[in-house]
């Protein structure tokens, strides 16, 4: 039954496998998805939303900033840079941007008042108001953005200098860039806009950034901004996965040609990846409709563990003319494998997409695997078993294994020292901003750039909530109004544009000054009020995307400078509530890895369980000791070099507790002997090949799980002997004896 | 006021009024030399202002400069007020001597320009105003003339005509989008070899 099943069975299974995998990829293709904000933990909050427009728009604007002994080095610097931008790459305030200004509120020019100029009408300070507008029009020069009779008074112009558009620190603007002089260095600022394609786009946003990031080191000009980090981060990420994915492909064929000296098995290996991870991805787009890049990278990975498979299958067929699949080798494939399966997925019940689509990917891909040994190696290997295993590693790991014992309950023992250890130094940190180490020059741009815009320690964030437009608006006004009396500079969507009320009270009083001094100074006014809506203006001037992000009918962000962020909640209210995104985010990563820690737990108590179910309490005990040593080892070791412990170590345990539990299987299951040994020993260093070489990245999410998976695999395997023979023993179901 | 800075820096293709120099200034030294206004100024001025708008506005008042300092530009008929210009901060000042209006001017990278004869019209300053505008000079007879024309149509300040005579500024002529076509002329003019030390008199 056992053989039927698995001659005909399994390559029925495999080759509907394979057809549905064609169906599924022909008719839906694959779309992969690289925005990594749609990583983040979405919420359903207005601060939520209010923070991702705010990141999107963020998303594309670089800062250029150069520094010089002279305003004329700078300008001349950032002239010639701007001069020859790639195309689609816009100056988001340029020359054009002031006019563009002046136009959209030409209009509406005395309905917009300047805290100053509300303040000297309220009091009917008119005479004051009267001199002043004289002096600006019989002056040497006068004040105004507009001709001197059309805002004679300056009212607009005040207006606008005083907004957040225009004041931006020590900058000021200058032609089609902003100036600013500081110890005796001038500075040139030039925000830049990206199109809207690089959004998500790893590709696009390289092929803008990297001749524009050449041409400022060239003319030594500093660049910033969300993409540069973005892309910064994702070439050096990647530029360290290439290099480190050639290195451990090459030493894992190296390994293999060596133990197995044959073309063949390397090949047949690389089919059995190729097929695990075809299937894995048509499987994902099935059930989650799209895949993510970083889904696609990690399990794939893992994917690459089925190579442990195929070893086990050739080891235990080094001796045997037989090609098919024994039942010894069968049980404790399959051991291994629920093992691995169950631990991904646990990942399901975490609810955030990306873990299920790696959980998809990890649990497809090895059955898969299991399933192209079982249908496809016997009939491959069917005239070329026994296979030939290089005989100086067979007498060196017999050498080895006579050397290397471990006692049963020591992975036990160095569990409970190690988790003593842990438990009294493990520190933990689930700060977004902590996994990413941005490079020294783009830090000492960003702290430039915000020193200058008066920025020093980031910004802080206000929610004003309200029923409609207008009442965000007036209560924007308010809260502007408190801050301001507290010395609290702000930015929101109300300091530029007023709410109805008040560009109807503001005119009105416009009115009443202008009726008074008629004769003198003659105002231009329109017969009827029109409104300035924030959608008129972010659709006269498209340059002020940064701006619009701060603003929804229903929620407005106000932002101030970060180094009033503790007292922000003294402003907090019914309609006010302070935000802090990476509180929110930190607050979600922990609640993710308290979640994923449980969950390893659970696979750790679920893979002892199966071993008890099929070995007995004493074998379970044994086979479970090294995973879990391994894991706790992980821990111990994070303690003790006060490294403190992330959602990516607590991921990378997963791929210890798995292969810890194949060692131990296989180590238990199979006789005690230097083939079962070289079978385990190659097994463990091609994972070390493939994972344990990201622990030399210098990105700090593949080097935490490098780390990770080094250390605890490591000791996981060096403790795997300890449940060597454990379950050779008759087992409660019979599985005859190996072939 | 940072408009004003910009609009300093800022002129456009006009018709240039007659006697604007052709010849461009190669030498900035020698300018630098007609330009070097004495330590302290004083002078009575007329203003003539015809505003984008047509509106004619004729003023009359008094004008003072002090080298390193600033200047004062007081204005006494048709109405009373005062502008003190330094590198520092510009002040409007009403017809009782209050402040109506301060600016700082402090840090603007831009001051440089509207500060350029504040401190004797050093010859890299001059130079400096080349990257915004056409400098040119004329001579005829004991006058020398200083033109500016704008480089780029979209300025504010198309041109400026800056006329001295025996080392004695007599004439200003500029042409603005936003304050229109103003001439101004420069009588009683005096200098003095020491700044006073007390501030502007209102």
């Amino acid at each position: 039954m056992f053989e039927k099943l698995q001659r005909y069975g399994t390559l029925g299974a495999l080759l509907l496998l394979l057809t549905a995998t064609a169906v599924i990829l022909l008719l839906k293709g694959v779309h992969v998805q690289t925005d990594f904000l749609a990583l983040l933990p979405q919420t359903d909050s207005p601060g939520g939303a209010a923070f991702e427009r705010m990141a999107r728009a963020g998303g594309r604007q670089i800062h250029l900033l150069a520094e010089g002994d002279s305003e004329q080095e700078v300008t001349q610097r950032l002239s010639s840079l701007c001069a020859d931008l790639p195309a689609g790459v816009q100056p988001a305030l340029g020359k054009s941007t002031l006019d563009e200004l002046k136009e959209a509120f030409r209009p509406y020019r005395f309905q917009l008042l300047s805290a100053r100029h509300r303040c000297m009408l309220e009091q009917e300070r008119f005479e004051e108001l009267h001199e002043e507008g004289m002096a600006n029009l019989y002056g040497f020069v006068s004040l105004s953005f507009y001709a001197a009779d059309e805002d004679p008074y300056a009212f607009a112009t005040t207006f606008l200098l005083e907004s957040p558009i225009l004041k931006r620190g020590a900058f000021v603007p200058q032609g089609d860039l902003l100036l600013a002089q500081r110890d005796g260095k001038y500075y040139g600022y030039i925000p830049l806009l990206l199109p809207e394609s690089v959004q998500g786009s790893p590709a696009e946003l390289a092929r803008y950034l990297q001749p524009l990031m050449e041409q400022c080191h060239v003319l030594e000009v500093r660049i910033s901004g969300t993409p540069v980090h973005t892309f910064l981060a994702a070439s050096s990420a990647s530029s360290a996965m290439s290099w480190l994915g050639i290195c451990s492909t090459v030493m894992v064929m190296f390994v293999f040609l060596w133990v197995f000296s044959s073309l063949r098995g390397l090949l047949i290996m690389v089919l059995t990846v190729l097929c695990s991870a075809l299937v894995s991805v048509a499987a994902v787009v099935a059930i989650h409709g799209e895949v993510h890049i970083l889904a696609l990278v990690f399990g794939c990975s893992l994917v690459g563990i089925s190579t442990d498979y195929m070893v086990h299958y050739l080891v235990a067929h080094s001796l045997n003319a037989d090609s098919r699949v024994g039942r010894g080798l069968a049980i404790s494939l399959l051991l291994g494998l629920s093992t691995s399966c169950l631990g991904y997925a646990m990942f399901y019940s975490s609810g955030i997409d990306l873990l299920g689509q790696i959980a998809t990917v990890s649990v497809v891909g090895l059955c898969t695997a299991i399933l192209v040994i079982f249908a496809v190696y016997p009939r491959a290997y069917a005239r070329h078993v026994p296979v030939p295993v290089s005989p100086a590693l067979l007498r060196f790991t017999e050498k080895a294994q006579q050397r290397w014992r471990v006692h049963g309950l020591v992975p036990w023992l160095l569990a409970l020292v190690l988790a003593g250890l842990a438990l009294c130094r493990l520190t933990v940190c689930d700060d977004l901003r902590s996994f990413y180490e941005p490079p020294a020059d783009l830090l000492a741009a960003e702290r430039k750039m915000a020193e200058l815009n008066g920025m020093e320690q980031g910004v802080g964030v206000l929610l004003v909530h309200g029923d409609n437009e207008e009442q965000v608006l007036q209560r924007q006004e308010q809260l502007a109004e408190r801050l301001a009396k507290d010395g609290i500079p702000i930015t929101c969507v109300a300091s530029v544009v007023p709410s109805a009320a008040r560009q109807q009270q503001n005119f009105a009083m416009v009115q009443a000054l202008s009726d008074r001094f008629a004769d003198e100074l003659p105002l231009d006014l329109p017969k009827s009020l029109q409104l300035l809506t924030p959608d008129k203006l972010f659709a006269a001037c498209p340059s002020f995307a940064y701006l619009a992000s701060l603003w929804d009918a229903r929620c407005g962000t106000v932002l101030v400078p970060g180094k009033y962020r503790e007292r922000l909640t003294e402003y907090a209210g019914k309609y006010v509530q302070p935000a802090d995104r990476f509180a929110e985010l930190e607050a979600h990563i922990r609640r993710w890895r308290v979640l994923l820690m449980w969950q390893l737990g659970g696979v750790l108590l679920l893979g002892m369980l199966v071993q008890l179910c099929f070995y007995g309490f004493r074998a379970a005990l044994l086979i479970s000791g090294p995973p879990v040593a391994g894991v706790v080892s992980v821990f111990a070791g994070l303690a003790w070099l006060g490294v403190p412990l992330s959602l990516f170590h607590v991921l990378a345990c997963f791929l210890v507790v798995g292969l810890g539990y194949d060692y131990s299987i296989f180590c238990a299951g199979l006789p005690r002997n230097a083939r079962t040994g070289v079978a385990v020993g190659l097994s463990f260093s091609t994972t070390l090949c493939m994972f344990g070489v990201l622990a030399f990245t210098s990105f700090s999410v593949t080097h935490d799980m490098g780390m990770a998976i080094c250390l605890g695999l490591s000791v996981a395997y060096g403790l795997s002997t300890a449940a060597t023979g454990a379950a050779v023993r008759p087992c409660k179901v019979s599985c005859g004896p190996m072939r | 006021m940072k408009f004003f800075l910009m609009l300093l820096c800022a002129g456009a293709s006009v018709a240039m009024p007659t006697g604007f120099p052709t010849t461009e200034v190669r030498n900035f030294e020698r300018l630098h030399a007609d330009f070097n206004f004495a330590p302290y100024t004083t002078a009575c001025f007329e203003q003539v202002r015809i505003m984008p708008s047509g509106r004619v506005l004729r003023s009359r008042g008094t004008f003072e400069f002090r080298r390193g300092v600033g200047m004062m530009w007081r204005t006494e008929s048709p109405v009373r007020n005062a502008m003190i210009i330094s590198k520092e901060s510009l002040v409007l000042y009403g017809s009782k001597g209050q402040e109506l209006r301060r600016t700082d001017l402090s840090g603007s990278p831009a001051a440089q320009y509207t500060t350029v004869f504040f401190d004797g019209a050093a010859p890299e300053k001059l130079e400096d105003l080349t990257r915004a505008f056409r400098v040119t000079y004329g001579m005829s007879g004991d006058k020398t003339v200083l033109g500016l024309q704008a480089r780029r149509a979209e300025m504010d300040l198309h041109m400026l005509l800056v006329e001295v005579e025996k080392g004695n500024v007599c004439r200003v002529e500029y042409e603005s989008a936003c304050q229109g076509h103003v001439v101004v002329q420069f009588k009683s003019v005096k200098h003095g070899q020491k700044v006073p030390s007390e501030p502007f008199k209102i």
